[in-house]
């Protein structure tokens, strides 16, 4: 990581859990990528109707969220006409979530707890999704 | 009377002239044998006591089957601890995910700075103090599961039931979430501690909040609440009530949920409500269900404080 496309995409984290926000925002600013983090779906979905996402961006997603949860905020982001290459993370991953998020197009499907080396690949791919044409 | 004999010092008291006492006597052949000792002064019509008349009666029998009977709702009750955590199983991993997956990081991000060419002292310092703060809430975690669903002789102590209803709203946290419902609870600052078994008290609040999770399966999310309050009543009774906002129950099931084996769920024995009201009533209290007077239902239970009632068994 760190070259130029990289330091320049911003990295969306969207979890209820703070300490999973805290973590993970640290971790992308560490690979010198621009971190923001919001609690709730409803929070991220206001966030990119009224300002827009900046390119390139990624989103990291928890899957259980109160009211949204994260595969219904890829559905909705979907419908909106907004595309951003979505990792989801779970923290009880099953066959059919996993199954499911690929069907919405995720670039990848985290169980947690993962390897910090495992988000730092799976950044690498996302970041590269979104800048292949 | 054997010296570590039980004995009830309130009746001892000679109330109304009348005395009825518990106790151990060793027989000759060394053999402890419960005693029950009933008596009363009888009085000339000046009350001047003239005779005493009374009974005694061996009731090694009936303790030994009262404590038997005891030791089997205490099995059953644990066995059902035991189920109700299968049941939360998945949403307890997750809650136990979060904290490890934040201390992978922090511990990551921690080589990283110690990696760089100059030393953030600070930073580190910050960061090691959030690795802490997470592993501790991993323990706490494993804490009150373990002490959840671990087997011990009944311990009855004076506990703050508000201080119980809160450690129970953290440990169905994970329901809650997973089910979108929102809990509130509202508490009586002025309740007074009562005489119970912290645990079995919490095995009949989760029982109560995981079932008016359920009850509410086809209630549209923002209509999803669970309130579990606490009001202290002036015949020295504290009232404990989970209220949801489900469809609520048929006209004949406010009695039929308390029986054994019956259940509308798919999943579990149908015995949770039977095994919390036997818990309640070894307590001396009461529990029951009501209907609201809007949507949902409400179950209610008693426990008696203070010195007159609620004494340890």
């Amino acid at each position: 990581m760190g070259d130029q496309n990289e330091r320049a995409c911003t990295v969306f984290i969207v979890d209820d859990e703070p300490a999973i926000t805290d973590a993970l925002s640290t971790f992308a600013s560490m690979l010198d990528l621009t971190a923001r983090s919001f609690s709730s779906a409803a929070e991220f979905l206001q966030f990119a109707e009224s300002e827009g996402l900046p390119d390139p961006a990624c989103l990291i997603v928890d899957v259980r969220m109160p009211k949204i949860n994260g595969l219904e905020l890829i559905e909705r982001l979907t419908t909106l006409g907004i595309d951003i290459p979505a990792i989801v993370m779970t923290g009880h991953g099953d066959e059919s979530l996993k199954q499911r998020a690929e069907e919405l197009g995720a670039v990848a499907f985290l169980e947690k707890p993962f390897r910090p080396d495992e988000f730092k690949e799976i950044m690498r791919l996302a970041v590269g999704t979104e800048n292949d044409p | 009377m054997e010296p570590n004999g039980k004995t009830n010092s309130k009746t001892l008291e000679l109330q109304d002239s009348r005395y009825d006492v518990e106790f151990r006597m060793q027989t000759k052949c060394g053999e402890y044998r419960w005693v029950q000792s009933r008596g009363e002064a009888l009085r000339d019509e000046n009350g001047k006591p003239y005779r005493m008349a009374g009974s005694i009666r061996d009731i090694t029998e009936r303790r030994r089957a009262e404590e038997e009977l005891r030791q089997l709702q205490e099995k059953l009750a644990h066995v059902a601890r035991l189920s109700t955590m299968g049941e939360m199983a998945t949403g307890i991993a997750h809650e136990i995910n979060q904290p490890l997956t934040a201390v992978a990081t922090y511990s990551h991000i921690l080589k990283h700075m110690l990696d760089a060419p100059t030393t953030d002292k600070q930073g580190i310092q910050k960061t090691l103090d959030k690795l802490e703060a997470q592993t501790l809430r991993a323990g706490d975690i494993v804490w009150r599961l373990r002490n959840f669903v671990k087997k011990s002789p009944s311990n009855r102590e004076p506990t703050d039931l508000n201080a119980l209803v809160k450690d129970v709203a953290r440990f169905v946290d994970p329901d809650i979430r997973q089910a979108d419902v929102s809990l509130q609870l509202s508490l009586d600052d002025t309740c007074p501690n009562a005489n119970v078994d912290t645990i079995q008290i919490q095995q009949v609040l989760v029982n109560l909040v995981r079932n008016a999770i359920d009850a509410m399966d086809e209630t549209p999310i923002d209509q999803r609440s669970v309130t579990v309050a606490t009001q202290i009543r002036e015949d020295n009774i504290v009232d404990v009530s989970v209220c949801d906002a489900g469809t609520g129950l048929r006209e004949d099931a406010f009695e039929l949920v308390f029986d054994a084996f019956y259940s509308t769920k798919q999943q579990g024995m149908g015995m949770g409500l039977a095994i919390s009201r036997s818990i309640i009533e070894d307590h001396g209290g009461r529990l029951w269900a009501e209907s609201n007077h809007t949507v949902g239902t409400t179950f209610r239970f008693t426990i008696p404080h203070g010195d007159s009632h609620g004494g340890p068994k």
